[in-house]
């Protein structure tokens, strides 16, 4: 029994023109030379549209590299995420690129990538001391966050920290919340306390699994640059 | 008369009746690694979860069949004076209804995803710097899971047939149901890197048809035992070979004119009642002792014969009856 199974995968393998996995739309032949869709949705820095220009960002950056790998031209669509989401769902797109986490609401629509770069909250001090300080015990102390956020919630809802909500976060002084990629550039030193960890991910069609395995496969060559390009873009 | 105690099960089958019980505890324990093992690998995935769902599912004949197997043997008390023999009737019944729900759930849940016309999605994942595409990891994780159940299966269907333990036998249907279905899960994830999205789903519902075949048997006949149903093979293929052969030991009896011969099945043991009618009642408390004995010494399954003499017999069925002497019957071979 086990040598017909085994014949009928090689067989089938033989007819599937050798791709495995293989796309059930045959995505990846389609975009190989041809045109990548993709829908954007402002999510700085990993996905920065602007009215005149290009989209820019971390993800913007990865996907031209991705097309340009295919030999594949991208076209740019703009739109919410709920629209994309849709639009990707019914194969009118072949990614969504959105600062989509691996928590995203969406993954019984659409498929999310692996992880191709890890993102961390903290709470941030601008000096080693303070920093020793806020690991040992958080309660009351001021920490500054940026006003109107998921991560001004988690603030308050994790810790006993006393939230001060604030316009700009990177002028603000004292203890703040803020992404580990920032920490360099405003010259804060990171403390124990760990709020939230972003796995990013993108979104493509379900059962596409050529095309998935492909981009995946770009996706884990290029955590290295992702790393870098991040935080030449995040730069404030 | 020896008061109807706990049953010993003959020393030859007391060393397979040991081994079924190391047989459960080794189930057992490859099932929870296998639940440990999903629950921590691929806790967010729809598929996985289902064979979680299952592997938790599989847990139950095991473990009915070892509380079973600590209670049977408990002598009988003023509380439970038949003993505690029924315990193996409920264990049969918890494991047909695990596959019970086990098929529906496959079922059903396989042909959601059909309708839904979910396209399973498998990426890829790195290993130590070793990129590899997830299907494969999968592949090898179903062929690991399938093996033991084969082999346990295999294993307990000897045993049933030795020990004639329907429980057992019902668990040994839950090991083929698991490989089954991880056969199908194998036939899913090639089809997906086939590119046919439908190939788990389609795969998953003919198993599913195949176990629920199995649960709505072996439930149906759980039920018919605990309605003290006549007794049947432990396979459920026909009647039990021995109801026939009490059925002529009363019919051969000399002193019997007319008999209702009731047989029923309390798990692993029979309990026959026959309510007999004397040709005359010379020495009736010795006659209805030694058939009693006789019935006893027929099969270590006949635990209890309770046999009793009575005048007429009003209203019996004419199909539990049995004609005793003087009509003529041939010999037993």
């Amino acid at each position: 029994m086990l040598h017909v199974a085994c014949a009928a995968v090689a067989l089938a393998l033989a007819v599937a023109g050798c791709q495995f996995p293989a796309d059930v739309d045959g995505t990846l032949d389609r975009v190989r030379g041809g045109t990548l869709r993709v829908g954007v949705t402002h999510a700085p820095p990993f996905v920065v549209v602007r009215d005149d220009r290009e989209p820019g960002g971390v993800e913007a950056r990865l996907v031209e590299r991705f097309a340009a790998r295919l030999d594949a031209d991208v076209e740019w669509v703009r739109g919410s995420e709920a629209e994309l989401m849709g639009a990707l769902h019914g194969r009118q797109l072949d990614i969504v690129i959105a600062g989509l986490t691996r928590h995203s609401p969406w993954q019984r629509e659409v498929t999310l990538t692996r992880p191709y770069l890890t993102t961390q909250w903290v709470i941030a001090a601008p000096d080693e001391r303070t920093a020793d300080a806020l690991s040992e015990d958080l309660e009351g102390q001021v920490v500054a966050v940026e006003a109107h956020s998921e991560i001004a919630a988690k603030l308050a809802e994790d810790t006993d920290a006393e939230v001060r909500p604030v316009d700009d976060i990177g002028a603000a002084s004292g203890p703040k919340a803020v992404p580990d990629y920032l920490l360099d550039d405003l010259g804060l030193v990171r403390t124990d306390a760990e709020l939230d960890e972003h796995e990013h991910a993108m979104a493509v069609p379900m059962g596409e699994n050529a095309f998935l395995v492909e981009l995946e496969r770009f996706l884990l060559d290029s955590e290295h640059e992702a790393g870098r390009l991040l935080e030449r873009e995040a730069r404030p | 008369m020896r008061y109807p105690g706990g049953t010993e099960l003959p020393a030859e089958l007391e060393a397979a009746h040991r081994r079924a019980v190391r047989l459960e505890w080794i189930s057992i324990a490859y099932l929870v690694s296998a639940i440990v093992a999903i629950y921590f690998t691929l806790g967010s995935s729809q598929a996985m979860k289902g064979a979680w769902l299952e592997d938790m599912l599989s847990l139950a004949p095991p473990l009915a069949f070892l509380v079973a197997a600590r209670v049977r043997y408990r002598p009988p008390s003023r509380r439970f004076a038949f003993g505690y023999h029924r315990a193996v009737e409920i264990a049969y019944l918890t494991a047909a209804l695990a596959l019970l729900f086990m098929g529906t759930f496959l079922i059903v849940d396989s042909t959601l995803k059909l309708l839904g016309g979910d396209h399973p999605s498998i990426g890829m994942v790195e290993l130590f710097d070793w990129q590899v595409w997830l299907g494969w990891l999968m592949l090898a994780a179903l062929t690991w899971s399938v093996v033991p159940a084969v082999v346990l299966g295999r294993l307990k269907i000897r045993l049933a047939s030795e020990l004639h333990d329907k429980v057992l036998f019902a668990d040994a249907q839950m090991n083929k149901a698991d490989w089954m279905t991880g056969a199908a899960a194998m036939a899913g994830v090639v089809g997906i890197g086939l590119g046919l999205w439908w190939a788990d789903a389609a795969a998953a519902i003919a198993i599913g048809a195949d176990i629920l075949r199995d649960g709505v048997r072996y439930t149906t006949a759980a039920v018919r035992d605990l309605l003290d149903g006549r007794p049947r093979r432990y396979d459920e293929e026909g009647e039990h070979p021995l109801d026939e052969r009490i059925e002529q030991v009363v019919a051969e009896t000399p002193w019997v004119q007319r008999a209702a011969v009731r047989i029923r099945d309390t798990g692993h043991v029979f309990n026959v009642s026959v309510l007999a009618v004397p040709a005359d009642e010379d020495g009736l408390v010795d006659r209805c002792e030694q058939l009693s004995r006789r019935l006893l010494e027929l099969d270590w399954k006949v635990q209890e014969a309770v046999v009793a003499p009575v005048r007429r017999l009003d209203d019996a069925p004419s199909d539990v009856v049995v004609d005793g002497w003087p009509r003529h019957r041939p010999t037993p071979a």
